[in-house]
């Protein structure tokens, strides 16, 4: 198992590398942040006035070497726009929006596994049909739409929640309600097709033989196993959760690490943008790691070697 | 009646007026040099008056705006009395918070040298006076006093002497004296990490070396020596044009490094800083000692809220007070209940065509004068305003010109905007037969949504389907901001094809009363835009071009010059290039329960100047 971490962060290191490269390439090839820093109307002495103070005048492989020895030291520079240490803006957002993550996956885990289950033990029924039809929902309805309606509604028209911004427990629901909607589909459909594989299994056959209540079967036998494939997911949609807040965040006004992004990303800002790729990278990587070596303590027939 | 009986008239009344109001009225100041030598124009003399009596009358602001045309000049070289300043905007400790939501907050910065687009009006000007700042009295905006009460050119006419008000303070209780007033130019000039334009102008037009060109003459006065004579040189130290001139605290900065002054900012303005987080807020607290006098409200939160929905949501619920809209929004939200504040002559949208001096360019469609012409006749600019920008933008003068235009005969080119603006499509297809294409054409229009502007593209849409009436096929390229700006570059592209070389494109003017500059963006030889051609390639047009802005920027003469950029105006116009399409507006929605009516300053869409004349509530309950 040690071996098997071990070349796995070795493994990390070396995409890390190569998503440097590629972010410092693809971050170029979108233009000039001195273009969106310098009013429209400005000079081309004031434009090239600014890249001089921002460094953006020197060579590629320069700026490519100052980026990737300032990577191994924790360094990112300072953004381009903010004038702040890139990494410390990563990191002082991130916070913001890990806040949202217990609540969003409460909400996705709470709907999504008793759908999944009673649509597996109910199947073909209505029962499985609404939670096909909720599913179907939850895939194809874009995340900002169904911030706006949960705005109008619960903010506008009820008045109970408040529509955006960070504050008390309050705030949170609806941009909580928002990212765990979209996980609820996945995550229901995968829990209800790994349902209906254990309980065509022997050993849940056996149980039932064996005249083990129903209820039990379903959610003692049947769900743990079930559950297997769904923890890869889930590892899945925490990284998402992480480093795609993007639409959540901007609708809520919320400052998480989603809107850093595409901040960074709209005002061309290169050395945050690489922070945020990098460090958003950093977070996938480890917590599909931790995904992996939780997979083997819940299943002990997968072992790595 | 003519500008002199209106402003003898004017006269009359104000003094009338002064008498009347008795103690009330502010005690007349000694007049300068520089008044004494300009009483002869009326101008002057009834802005001394104006300024006394302050904003009380409402006769004597009839009487001002009567004469609009004439406050910036005269701002220039007059000396304007000091109003008191605990007095100038309201009575009573402020009391309250104001929060405010808005779409962009700029780099929320913490360092006037670190911003160097548009947001530090939003969320430096708070905080930072500017050497000269806004005439709040005029209908039209434009120049007024700022930290200096009192400015002009020198006899010598390369010189600039820029009088201090005597008595401010930074929000630390430091005086603010000429001292502050050189570093924070210099700052601004030279700071390894300042990031202002108008700083880089600023350099180029002092005497070399920079660094020896400003003297401090006392502690409230200053010189400024420039390259040869400048008579817009005060445009670089103003947000009324703006970004130049923001006045920064020299023994603070110095006390305390780059650093501590970023983490602990201070200035002069009616808002002190009291924290931010970037991507989130900004808070303040009042200051009680500002010449632009003390806000109404105890604090103020600016807070970032890019959703347009989000923000409607919180105004309506009352967790803001006051946010900005685009024009998409303003029905609804005048129609709710909420008070609508509009900010008039903020910008321009146009439509450019790029590359015309190739000689490739001769042989296509839009090569002919009388086609582009057709184009702008085909465009029913009425219906623009009315369905895109559902009645919130305003009818166009030429190119980069605005009512506040300085040197500029403003009746003449609106006018002008009435006439050459108007919609004729028959005369459009009379045009496009007569230059040989009967049947229209196929022409590439590139656009995208600026900043702050994001209904440019419905804008383009527009303008291709009123082309698409007369024949002809805009092909309409809608692509990203930051992907277009560079194409509207050289160097770069350099080259036919290269570009937007041989297309047209949408583009934006700001609101700004100096339009040589942005002439000069897009028409001089040695710009971004090039459109009458570089140095090797420059069309007779480009030429003659040159030899006015050349005039335009240095005359002396008050007459010569403002023909000079008429001239430029004229040809520009006549040359369909730089093609205006509307006049764009800023707009705001605020909860009558918490905030009272407040307007805005012309031209400028920005709040950062506006914020501490924003009331309390009237009692106009929401509906």
């Amino acid at each position: 198992m040690q071996k098997y971490i071990f070349n796995r962060l070795l493994q990390g290191i070396v995409l890390l590398f190569i998503v440097a490269l590629i972010v410092f390439a693809l971050a170029r090839a979108t233009g000039n942040p001195a273009d969106l820093m310098v009013p429209e109307d400005a000079t081309e002495e004031e434009r090239q006035f600014i890249e001089r103070n921002l460094g953006l005048d020197r060579p590629y492989h320069v700026q490519l070497f100052v980026f990737l020895t300032g990577a191994i030291r924790g360094d990112f520079g300072d953004s381009i726009v903010y004038r702040k240490p890139a990494a410390e803006l990563f990191f002082e957002r991130l916070p913001n929006t890990l806040k949202l993550l217990p609540l969003s996956m409460f909400i996705a885990v709470g709907v999504a596994i008793p759908l999944g289950v009673v649509a597996a033990v109910k199947r073909g029924t209505w029962i499985d049909q609404l939670a096909g039809g909720i599913a179907v929902f939850g895939v194809a309805t874009p995340n900002f739409w169904i911030a706006i309606v949960g705005i109008y509604i619960f903010s506008v028209w009820l008045d109970v929640l408040p529509p955006g911004r960070m504050g008390g427990p309050s705030h949170y629901i609806l941009p909580a309600l928002t990212l765990g909607t979209f996980s609820i589909a996945g995550m229901m459909r995968l829990i209800r097709s790994s349902m209906l594989e254990v309980l065509d299994t022997e050993y849940v056959k056996l149980a039932r033989i064996k005249g083990v209540q129903e209820w039990k079967v379903f959610w003692k036998h049947c769900l743990r196993n079930a559950l297997i494939p769904v923890l890869t997911l889930f590892g899945v949609f925490v990284g998402g959760f992480v480093t795609g807040a993007i639409v959540t965040e901007t609708v809520f006004a919320w400052p998480g690490i989603g809107r850093l992004t595409i901040d960074a990303v709209a005002q061309r800002d290169f050395p945050l943008l690489q922070a945020v790729i990098l460090l958003d990278a950093v977070i996938i990587l480890a917590v599909n790691l931790a995904v992996d070596i939780l997979y083997a303590y819940v299943n002990p027939r997968i072992r790595y070697n | 009646m003519s500008i002199k009986a209106v402003w003898l008239a004017s006269l009359t009344l104000s003094l009338a007026l002064v008498l009347a109001c008795g103690g009330a009225a502010p005690a007349p100041i000694e007049v300068t040099r520089v008044v004494t030598e300009q009483v002869e124009t009326p101008v002057e003399v009834t802005r001394v008056v104006t300024e006394q009596v302050e904003k009380s009358v409402e006769v004597t602001r009839v009487v001002t705006e009567q004469v609009e045309k004439e406050v910036i000049r005269e701002v220039l070289v007059v000396a304007t009395p000091v109003p008191p300043v605990e007095s100038a905007v309201r009575a009573g400790a402020p009391t309250g918070t104001l929060t405010v939501s808005l779409e962009n907050l700029g780099a929320q910065t913490t360092d006037p040298i670190l911003q160097g687009r548009a947001g530090h009006a939003q969320y430096q000007a708070p905080i930072w006076d500017a050497l000269l700042g806004f005439n709040y009295e005029s209908q039209y905006g434009g120049l007024g006093r700022g930290v200096a009460h009192e400015w002009g050119i020198d006899p010598d006419g390369s010189s600039w002497t820029f009088h201090l008000e005597e008595g401010l303070v930074f929000h630390n209780g430091e005086p603010l004296t000429a001292e502050d007033v050189k570093f924070s130019l210099e700052r601004t000039m030279f700071h390894e990490e300042s990031v202002v334009g108008d700083g880089n102008r600023l350099s180029r037009q002092l005497r070399q070396p920079p660094e020896q060109a400003i003297e401090v003459v006392d502690d409230l006065t200053l010189r400024m020596h420039t390259v040869g004579s400048k008579p817009h040189f005060w445009s670089l130290l103003t947000r009324a044009v703006f970004q130049g001139g923001q006045i920064m605290p020299k023994d603070y900065i110095e006390a305390v490094g780059d650093d501590g002054f970023r983490a602990e900012p201070v200035g002069s303005g009616p808002w002190m800083y009291a924290g931010h987080s970037v991507g989130d807020y900004f808070q303040y607290e009042a200051f009680d000692k500002s010449h632009r006098g003390v806000p109404h409200f105890a604090k103020m939160s600016l807070l970032l809220v890019p959703e347009e929905s989000t923000k409607l949501a919180m105004v309506h619920t009352g967790q803001s007070d006051i946010i900005d809209l685009v024009p998409e929004s303003a029905p609804e939200v005048a129609a709710s209940g909420a008070q609508l504040t509009v900010i008039e002559g903020v910008g321009m949208f146009i439509y450019q065509f790029w590359g015309l001096y190739w000689p490739e360019a001769q042989s296509r469609p839009v090569g002919d004068v009388r086609v582009r012409q057709a184009m702008s006749l085909a465009i029913n600019r009425q219906d623009i305003i009315d369905y895109t920008l559902n009645g919130f933008g305003r009818p166009s003068m030429p190119f980069a010109t605005f009512p506040t235009s300085v040197d500029v005969d403003v009746p003449r080119w609106q006018k002008w905007g009435e006439e050459a603006l108007r919609y004729d499509p028959e005369r459009a297809k009379a045009l496009l037969a007569e230059a040989g294409y009967p049947d229209g054409f196929e022409v590439t229009f590139w656009s995208t949504n600026f900043s702050g502007t994001p209904y440019m593209n419905d804008l383009s849409q527009a303008v291709t389907g009123f082309w698409e009436e007369i024949g002809i096929k805009a092909d309409l390229r809608i692509i990203e901001g930051g992907v277009f700006t560079p194409m509207t570059r050289r160097p770069g592209h350099d080259e036919w094809g290269e570009g937007f070389n041989g297309g047209v494109s949408i583009y934006r003017n700001a609101g700004r009363p100096l339009p040589v500059p942005r002439y000069q963006t897009t028409f001089h030889p040695d710009s971004n835009h090039v459109a009458f051609g570089d140095r090797d390639t420059l069309t007779p047009e480009g030429k003659e071009y040159l030899r006015l802005h050349e005039i335009a920027i240095s005359e002396r003469d008050d007459e010569k010059r403002a023909a000079a950029t008429n001239a430029i105006i004229q040809l520009v116009a006549d040359q369909w290039i730089g093609v205006p399409i509307v006049q764009g507006v800023s707009l705001y929605a605020s909860n009558p329960d918490t905030v009272g009516r407040w307007q805005g300053i012309y031209g400028r869409g920005e709040l950062g100047d506006v914020f501490h004349r924003i009331p309390h509530a009237e009692g106009n309950p929401w509906q």
